[in-house]
């Protein structure tokens, strides 16, 4: 099944009138959802028959902007086909519902993205960090962080050779 | 011929320092502990294994730092490990020995930039040999083995407790 015509199921649902969205895409096609309707719209996608995506392929995040827009690739073994979903959620209220209920690979997959990019999930059953250290501080993947120069008592200043063969700003706009 | 006092021994007694025959002693029964961090590690099992076979100079592995006399620190030491490392080389007896494999162990290498990666794993332990690479081939690994042995020979092991200030 093609995305537009997954999209056309789903714009026949009442509940998620106004939060979706089909994206072309420069490469493949996606349904933009709104994080308000993201579990109604993830629940949908398992649910339905003939979508049936029983199985959370992935679960990752960008941070672009304003916003970090979260990607959910879910697939149907039973259907053969796939389905990729985006969700941007803005930074001042960094929240979205868990699919931890629908898929149970959700949760490591949000786990990461909470340490990686500081989503929260709500009702997620151990929103914990997963890779980095429980006392390390910032989420890395957003465009704002800064890496830390000591860590635990460990300095990890770079060296003066370090910093000389660093590109400056501009150096490659010639 | 002349007597002297060499003559008069019987055959199979050497006489050397007492230096010397500890660090002949000690250069060839270098036991490293397997500490693969990353890629280098898939090298450091190949100059273990029957191609490089590092047993040929009485280096074994050991699962253990209380069995070791040698760490190869083979592989991207991260933020989050390094505290481990510095806690398994505290473990190790003295005498001990790092070798430093490849270059993210040497100075953080490829990843130098990111958040998560040390640069440099003499930032938190201090080290013999630098062996650079990415990942060094098993000869370099045995020609740095065979570096920090001749290190060892040249040691003078009776004082160096009095030297080394990591005791």
């Amino acid at each position: 099944m093609r995305t537009s015509e997954a999209f056309a199921l789903l714009e026949q649902q009442e509940a998620l009138k106004g939060s979706i969205e089909l994206l072309e895409g420069e490469v493949s096609p996606s349904i933009k959802v709104t994080p308000e309707g993201l579990l109604a719209t993830l629940t949908f996608c398992k649910e339905s028959p003939t979508l049936d995506y029983k199985v959370l392929a992935s679960q990752t995040g960008v941070h672009e902007g304003e916003v970090i827009n979260l990607f959910y690739h879910l697939t149907s073994y039973s259907k053969g086909h796939t389905l990729a979903i985006e969700c941007p959620v803005p930074l001042d209220n960094c929240k979205v519902d868990t699919a931890c209920g629908l898929w149970s690979a959700a949760n490591w997959l949000e786990r990461e993205t909470y340490d990686l990019l500081g989503v929260e999930f709500i009702a997620h059953p151990d929103l914990r960090r997963i890779m980095l250290p429980d006392d390390w501080e910032g989420h890395p993947l957003r465009k704002d962080y800064v890496a830390p120069l000591t860590y635990q008592g460990v300095d990890n200043h770079p060296t003066e050779l370090t910093l000389s063969f660093q590109v400056k700003k501009g150096d490659d706009d010639e | 011929m002349k007597r002297n006092l060499l003559n008069t021994l019987p055959e199979n007694i050497i006489i050397g320092t007492v230096d010397d025959l500890l660090n002949k002693a000690r250069a060839n029964s270098l036991f490293y502990m397997l500490f693969g961090l990353a890629c280098c590690g898939i090298e450091m099992m190949q100059t273990g294994g029957p191609r490089g076979d590092l047993d040929r100079f009485g280096s074994v592995p050991r699962a253990s730092p209380r069995q070791s006399d040698l760490m190869i620190v083979a592989g991207t030491v991260t933020l989050k490990m390094a505290s481990r490392v510095k806690t398994l080389y505290d473990q190790m007896p003295e005498p001990k020995y790092v070798i430093s494999m490849g270059s993210c162990s040497n100075s953080g290498g490829l990843f130098q930039p990111a958040y998560s990666v040390l640069d440099g794993v003499d930032r938190v332990i201090p080290v013999d040999i630098y062996l650079p690479g990415c990942p060094p081939r098993p000869e370099a690994l045995t020609s740095a083995l065979l570096e920090l042995q001749k290190k060892i020979k040249s040691e003078k092991y009776l004082q160096k407790s009095k030297d080394n200030a990591y005791i």
